[in-house]
């Protein structure tokens, strides 16, 4: 079937929720939809399909899907994650008078998400682009009543926008040069000759941006004011991957232009500081949204190197634990009212919640046999014959090992509070059965490592990676036991603790950049009200010649005379003379 | 053959004389003279679309060599759509704003009307000059009469900086009778034959047109009237000013682009001038208290692209200036209609008064919101389709200097946003003093549908514009 | 057979001695309805003979019906019919109406002349009689001795260019000749009329004495009086002087043009503005004048017309102020609230002078500033259009004052005579607005003759 049949279910899902008043019935749509749109996943064949749209003197705008292996790929986390997210809203959402908005803009975001994983030309690829802008901006601001969730939707959203514009720029640019919006004949295209430098720069600014790399990387922890299945989907599986996705159906492009190591550099530098920040950070869903900016970065410096299908295996394994991770925060800030993990306790009371949990973090520490353990095995393999690159990642994963069992020890701490167990004990289902589905998932998507060739990328793994990765682990593991669950070691870093918090540092660097465009606004404005003063000296100016020109009229008649004179005179030496 | 467009000039004209009779139902008359007019344009673009340009001619000043002579073409079919439904739109909401001597205020309008349809219909300059300074004229009288504190200077400065570019407009409309081969004032030969124009007479038409149409737009320098004009104006006034008005220069500004291939050899300097008012506004805006104000600078912003996209000289750049002048009108005549029911709902429209909108009007937060996705270009809205075409329009020509509007598109959206979140999100609530009416209603849904219809079948409209360079 | 022309010579005469026995039988309203009715008359005698193309020198070759003459006589008659209508409701009316008929015979005495003579005599036969009107009354005497002063003044310049001009050519005639020599002559002659008609620096009299007479007589200073300054001074410099006066006239236009417009920006007397704006005006059909074309020629005519017109129409509603003594703008404010007809003629007619398309004033304005463009003038249409901008700041400042809503407004009555002359003001000014082809025809018709 021709790919943009998966975008059906959820568009007639939006348009009936739109006329419903029900929000569990909407809900129910909503999922049924989703399972649908899964349902169709297997028929759809590959190949493209281009639909027109408009034409202008020369310029051919169509949507176009164009279906690959990679594509299925996106599309598996798209549809598959789809109903687990739904169902796990239904149970969170409380009050249910919220729940209309909610999903029409969940599906909104659905549909779009769909629409670029299939997308075969630029301008589908940059509608479906926006439209996740939008949605994730109205999503992050949900309840809008709450000032930090509205600033950081405005945050976000201007963040990501300037990734917007560059990219609807790179598009025109590669027009010009190529004249064509179709993936595959740019990259036959930029094999050639003329490489349009400009247009790929801007075309990584769009993916920095939106994957949340340096120095664009702060939007996506501010994100987190948003729902917590929102921050499951759309800012660890999802959207935030797009950048990241365009990395790899574009890869030809900057490797014609020799632009990759942009990628090795900046996803580097980024993972190291989301890194850093993770193991400070005490907000149980910010935490989560640092380890999804280093994974993203990972994922872009595999690319960067040149190992797509490890990225992609990454991409692919990541999403599940990733969201598992965020449902259980949910489950723990419904429970403690507090988004502070020394604020959070009792996981252990709910065994389901608990083991999921833990799956979930074992899994992104990259312990054997979760999916995880697999990913970090192909990012390492990735740089094996740079050891600078390599011992960088090396220690990136003992952070991450240490930072993610912090969180796991912290937030599991036992507690008499009766309120919090009651909480734990009486979660709904619809809350807890997707959690057990994705540590379900969790494990079983580490066969698919095997399994990879389907989408083009033979991954292997020899005995020595796997002894250095489980090392590793295990070591982050160790710190964080010590540090967290037994307070043996207090950790003690003073300087370099407080540098580690560099996020502070990256804000303040967007605070003092506003501030700088801010005043440059308010410069213009200044000379804008000169300009405009410009005008009323002019008409004074004039005003001052006017009575200049009535003072000569002095009222008295023998002055006018003398003056008849006088002008005759003068005519009369201009005409004799001229 | 029924003399449509010739219709469509007395239909207003026919309105006032009917309203002058009937005084009370003044506003209702307005309403029902813009609809016809929409309904004769649709079959008047419907008679274009099949068979070709319409031209209707009667002798005018044969003393002279002025002809009464109007067209519908490809480039008049937009600007007269535009003026159409923003009229429409206007009259609408009038009857919620205007409450105090609505005679006169719709009386002006609908002369406004006529004027505007005269202007973009005319196939000859001289015509054209009537109608410009007539709609000057009687938006001048709205302005002074029904504007708001500080009307006085604020169109004491308008009709100065207008009278100012309408008469060098007239310089060069003579200038060009004189040198034309053909001594005509029509419009179609100036465009077949312009290039015959010896080249330093062509270098001063441009000069003096360019300057004339740069105050209209406006565009920086020259645009120091608007933000006061535009603030002060009522609300059906500054709609009509930013949508229509404004448009009188792009208009022009296009006819000088086909016509004089000077106009071509200093295109670029040209293109850099209009991004760098484009930006210019966009910085403008971000330090400005008044909401309004904001706008007029938002509008100064957008139109500075729209006069960029002309200056590429070619189809895509042309078409986008074309769509975009009509999605422009669109845009920020909603804009400001919403930012004047904010006014006349919570009493003020300085950002810092106002707060937490939201929790007051739903409808009037959700369709800022839309207004700002479409200005910024938002796919499905028409402000994306004049975004692409302006790019690739632009890039095609300029290449990479399509950075410089980029930046003012990201600048417009950085402020945008947060004033958005200031005024109906975040804050202490503003205190309710009115609500709103079906009139204001369907004026608002009234634009929003258009500017999705023409953002999901821009065939519609560009397929009426043709190939224009 | 009596020619036509011989008819109207009766008509005039007729019109001239009714008036003095009207003012002795001292019945207003009938010396009105017979004033009316005389220049009715002659109005349409004036029509007949250009419609009926019979023109021809009369009287020993000293006065001449042509295009260009029966069209000014035309404009002039009604004109001063519409100045009889603004004049009626003054106490002193009858005895206006007396001296305004030696006017107006003067007046078409000066535009139909083909000599110096006559032109003279019909010069000194416009002004006297207006000097004399002035007298009437104790408080328009300043007014009328500062204008009997620049009236001999002018009188005495002009007789003495009248001699120099004998004495070198042999005659008084109004045709081209061979004048190259005469630059004294020609000085004489266009200072003298200069002075009538508005020529800066030979002006300076016209704020004061506009201001101090009171409107109606302004009215005809400034409508009448001044046009046919204009046409003794296309007489003379564009008939007899073609060749010297190019730059000469481009100079006094410039000069004129600045002087009236800059002067009025900060003037708060109506009256005054007005004034100044004539002046303004004035400058505008200079540059008519100066291309020394037909075209431009013609532009000037229409340009007569229109501002006669749009003046005239003005003092209707400043005349009807005037009583109610309101002489500033301030006193203007809220006009509109209180008679809409009047605000609305008042500003329509501003308009017109402003140059706004669809009043005759715009198409005054395009004909002579075309003309300036199509000579190669292009400079000099720029520098109008400057002051055209200027202008409109004065402009607009009354018709904001105008419009501005005034809380307790009170109705103002306005009597029908004041009425009817701001209608028919207003009717001509829209109607050759929106239609000026006649007119314009004719204008260029009669500037073919000329030159």
């Amino acid at each position: 079937m021709i790919a943009f049949i998966v975008l059906l279910p959820f568009l007639v899902a939006l348009l009936v929720v739109s006329l419903l008043k029900n929000g569990k019935l909407i809900a129910y749509v909503s999922i049924a939809a989703s399972l649908i749109g899964l349902a169709m996943l297997p028929f759809v064949s590959l190949g493209s399909y281009s639909i027109n749209w408009f034409n202008v003197g020369g310029a051919e705008i169509s949507l176009m899907s164009s279906i690959s292996e990679i594509n299925i790929l996106l599309l598996i986390l798209v549809l598959g994650l789809a109903p687990f997210i739904y169902t796990y809203s239904l149970g969170y959402f409380k009050e249910k008078s919220s729940l209309k908005r909610y999903y029409v803009e969940m599906l909104a975001f659905t549909l779009a998400m769909a629409m670029f994983a299939i997308s075969g030309n630029f301008i589908t690829f940059f509608v479906a682009w926006e439209f996740l802008s939008v949605t994730s901006y109205l999503l992050i601001g949900f309840w809008y009543t709450k000032g930090s969730a509205s600033e950081a939707a405005r945050k976000v959203i201007t963040i990501v926008f300037i990734g917007d514009i560059a990219l609807i720029a790179s598009i025109a640019l590669f027009w010009n040069a190529y004249n064509t919006f179709t993936f595959s004949n740019i990259i036959s295209e930029t094999g050639k000759g003329a490489e349009p430098i400009v247009a790929t720069i801007l075309l990584i600014i769009a993916i920095l941006t939106k994957s949340a790399q340096f120095p664009f990387h702060e939007w996506l922890p501010d994100a987190m004011e948003g729902p917590v299945p929102v921050s499951a989907y759309l800012h660890s599986a999802t959207m935030v991957k797009a950048g990241v996705f365009a990395a790899v159906i574009l890869f030809p492009i900057f490797l014609h232009t020799k632009t990759l190591w942009y990628f090795v550099v900046i996803g580097l530098l980024t993972a190291i500081l989301a890194v850093t920040n993770a193991m400070r950070e005490k907000h149980v869903k910010r935490i989560l949204a640092y380890s999804t900016v280093e994974e993203l970065a990972l994922m872009l410096s595999a690319i960067g190197a040149g190992a797509i299908g490890a990225a992609l295996y990454f991409f692919f394994a990541q999403a599940f634990y990733k969201s598992l991770l965020f449902f259980s925060s949910g489950v723990m800030i419904d429970a403690n009212e507090s988004e502070n993990i020394e604020k959070i306790y009792g996981l252990k009371k709910n065994r389901f919640v608990y083991i999921s949990t833990l799956f979930g973090v074992l899994a992104l520490a990259g312990f054997i046999p979760f999916d995880g353990f697999f990913a970090n095995i192909g990012i390492g393999s990735s740089f094996a014959n740079n050891l600078a690159a390599y011992a960088i990642i090396s220690l990136i994963s003992i952070g991450t090992s240490f930072f993610i069992f912090r969180w796991l020890f912290v937030t599991s701490k036992d507690t008499k509070n009766r309120n919090v167990n009651i909480v734990y004990l009486s979660e709904p289902k619809s809350m807890i059965v997707p959690m057990l589905f994705l540590a379900a998932i969790v494990i079983l998507a580490s066969a698919v490592f095997f399994y990879f060739a389907y989408f083009g990328y033979m991954l292997t793994l020899s005995i020595e990676e796997s002894i250095i990765e489980t090392a590793l682990v295990v070591v982050g593991f160790l710190f964080g036991y010590l540090v967290y669950s037994k307070q043996k070691i207090k950790a003690r870093l003073g300087i370099i603790e407080k540098l580690a918090y560099n996020s502070i540092f990256i804000n303040l660097f967007y605070y003092v950049f506003a501030r700088f465009v801010y005043l440059i606004g308010e410069g213009v404005n200044i000379f804008d009200l000169y300009l405009n003063d410009l005008f009323d000296w002019f008409g004074h100016l004039i005003n001052r010649l006017g009575d200049l020109a009535r003072g000569i009229v002095n009222g008295d008649v023998s002055f006018y005379a003398l003056i008849v004179i006088i002008g005759m005179i003068l005519t009369w030496i201009l005409v004799v003379f001229a | 053959m029924i003399p449509i467009l010739f219709a469509m000039l007395l239909l207003p004209l026919a309105g006032v004389l009917v309203a002058l009779i009937a005084r009370r139902w003044a506003s209702g008359i307005a309403v029902v003279v813009s609809l016809l007019e929409l309904i004769i344009f649709l079959l008047a673009a419907w008679q274009f679309a099949n068979g070709g340009k319409i031209v209707e001619s009667y002798t005018f000043i044969p003393a002279i060599n002025v002809n009464f002579e109007l067209i519908l073409n490809n480039i008049t079919f937009v600007f007269t759509l535009l003026s159409v439904v923003v009229f429409l739109a206007v009259s609408i909401a009038s009857r919620f704003f205007v409450s105090e001597e609505r005679t006169g205020y719709n009386l002006l309008l609908m002369l406004a009307e006529a004027g505007v349809l005269g202007l973009f219909l005319s196939g000859n300059l001289f015509i054209l000059y009537l109608f410009w300074d007539f709609s000057i004229v009687a938006l001048f009288f709205m302005l002074f009469h029904f504007g708001g504190y500080d009307r006085r200077y604020a169109s004491l400065k308008f009709i100065i900086y207008s009278i100012f570019s309408s008469s060098l407009l007239l310089i060069g409309i003579m200038l060009i009778y004189f040198y034309l081969p053909s001594h005509s004032f029509e419009i179609a030969q100036l465009m077949s034959t312009g290039y015959m124009i010896p080249k330093n007479a062509q270098l001063l038409i441009l000069v003096l047109l360019l300057f004339a149409f740069m105050i209209k737009m406006p565009v920086f320098p020259f645009h120091s009237w608007a933000p006061d004009a535009y603030s002060e104006a009522p609300p059906g006034g500054a709609m009509l000013l930013a949508g229509v008005l404004s448009k009188f220069g792009i208009y022009g500004l296009i006819i000088l682009f086909v016509s004089l291939p000077l106009a071509k050899e200093y295109a670029l300097y040209i293109a850099i001038l209009f991004v760098l008012s484009s930006v210019y506004g966009a910085a403008t805006a971000l330090g400005q208290k008044n909401l309004k104000r904001m706008l007029s600078y938002l509008s100064i912003s957008e139109i500075g692209m729209i006069g960029f996209a002309i200056a590429t000289m070619n189809t895509l750049g042309m078409s986008g200036a074309l769509f975009g002048s009509l999605s422009h009108a669109l845009i920020i005549s909603l804009l400001f209609l919403l930012a004047f029911v904010i006014e006349k709902l919570f009493g003020t429209s300085i950002i810092s008064r106002l707060g937490a909108l939201i929790k007051r009007d739903k409808l009037v937060s959700y369709l800022f919101l839309f207004g700002i996705f479409a200005a910024i270009g938002l796919p499905l809205t028409s402000g994306f389709v004049t975004d692409l075409l302006i790019f690739l329009g632009g890039a095609k020509s300029f290449g990479i200097l399509i950075l410089v509007p980029a930046t003012a598109i990201i600048i417009n959206a950085s402020y945008l946003f947060w004033i958005y979140k200031k005024i109906f999100l975040a804050g202490s609530e503003a205190e309710m003093f009115d609500l709103l009416d079906k009139n204001a209603k369907a004026s608002m849904i009234l634009l929003v549908l258009l500017i999705i219809f023409i953002g999901v079948f821009p065939p519609i409209i560009l397929n009426s514009i043709g190939a224009i360079i | 057979m009596i020619t036509l022309f011989e008819t109207l010579a009766m008509a005039v005469s007729m019109y001239m001695l009714l008036n003095i026995i009207a003012r002795l039988v001292n019945n207003k309203k009938l010396h009105f309805a017979l004033t009316v009715f005389m220049l009715a008359s002659i109005f349409s005698l004036l029509l007949m003979i250009l419609y009926s193309d019979s023109f021809g020198t009369h009287f020993d070759s000293m006065l001449s019906i042509n295009q260009f003459s029966s069209l000014i006589s035309l404009m002039i008659t009604f004109g001063m019919l519409l100045v009889q209508f603004i004049a009626y409701s003054e106490p002193v009316y009858q005895d206006f109406s007396l001296l305004s008929s030696f006017s107006f015979f003067g007046m078409l005495l000066v535009i139909m002349s083909t000599s110096i003579l006559t032109l003279f005599i019909g010069l000194e036969l416009l002004t006297i009689p207006t000097v004399i009107s002035l007298l009437l009354s104790r408080k328009w005497l300043e007014a009328g001795i500062k204008y009997f002063v620049v009236v001999a003044l002018s009188a005495g310049l002009f007789a003495f260019g009248a001699a120099t001009f004998f004495l070198l050519n042999g005659n008084l005639q109004i045709t081209a000749q061979n004048t190259a020599g005469d630059i004294i002559a020609l000085l004489f002659f266009v200072v003298a009329i200069g002075i009538e008609s508005g020529i800066f620096p030979f002006n300076l009299w016209i704020p004061d004495v506009y201001q101090g007479s009171p409107g109606f007589i302004t009215s005809m200073l400034g409508g009448l009086n001044k046009k046919v300054g204009i046409v003794a001074l296309i007489y003379i410099m564009l008939v007899i002087f073609p060749y010297i006066s190019q730059d000469l006239l481009i100079f006094f236009a410039v000069l004129t043009m600045f002087y009236g417009n800059l002067a009025a920006l900060m003037q708060k007397n109506v009256k005054r503005i007005l004034a100044y704006s004539s002046i303004s005006q004035v400058g505008y059909i200079l540059i008519g004048l100066s291309t020394l074309g037909r075209y431009g020629l013609s532009a000037s005519i229409f340009q007569i017309f229109a501002h006669m017109f749009a003046f005239i129409g003005i003092f209707a509603v400043i005349a009807l102020l005037e009583t109610k003594g309101r002489i500033e703008t301030k006193d203007y404010i809220g006009l509109n609230s209180e008679n809409k007809f009047m605000a609305l003629t008042l500003s329509v007619l501003l308009l017109s002078m402003a140059g706004i398309p669809f009043t005759a004033g715009f198409v005054g304005k395009f004909l002579l500033f075309s003309s300036a463009v199509y000579s190669n003038l292009v400079w000099l249409a720029i520098l109008g259009i400057i002051n055209t901008v200027i202008s409109v700041y004065y402009y607009a400042k009354i018709i904001i004052a105008v419009y501005t809503n005034k809380k307790d407004a009170r109705h103002v009555r306005a009597d029908f005579s004041i009425s009817f002359a701001a209608l028919a003001s207003l009717a001509i000014i829209i109607f050759f607005g929106v239609y000026p082809a006649p007119m314009i025809s004719l204008a260029q018709a009669a500037a073919a003759i000329l030159i």
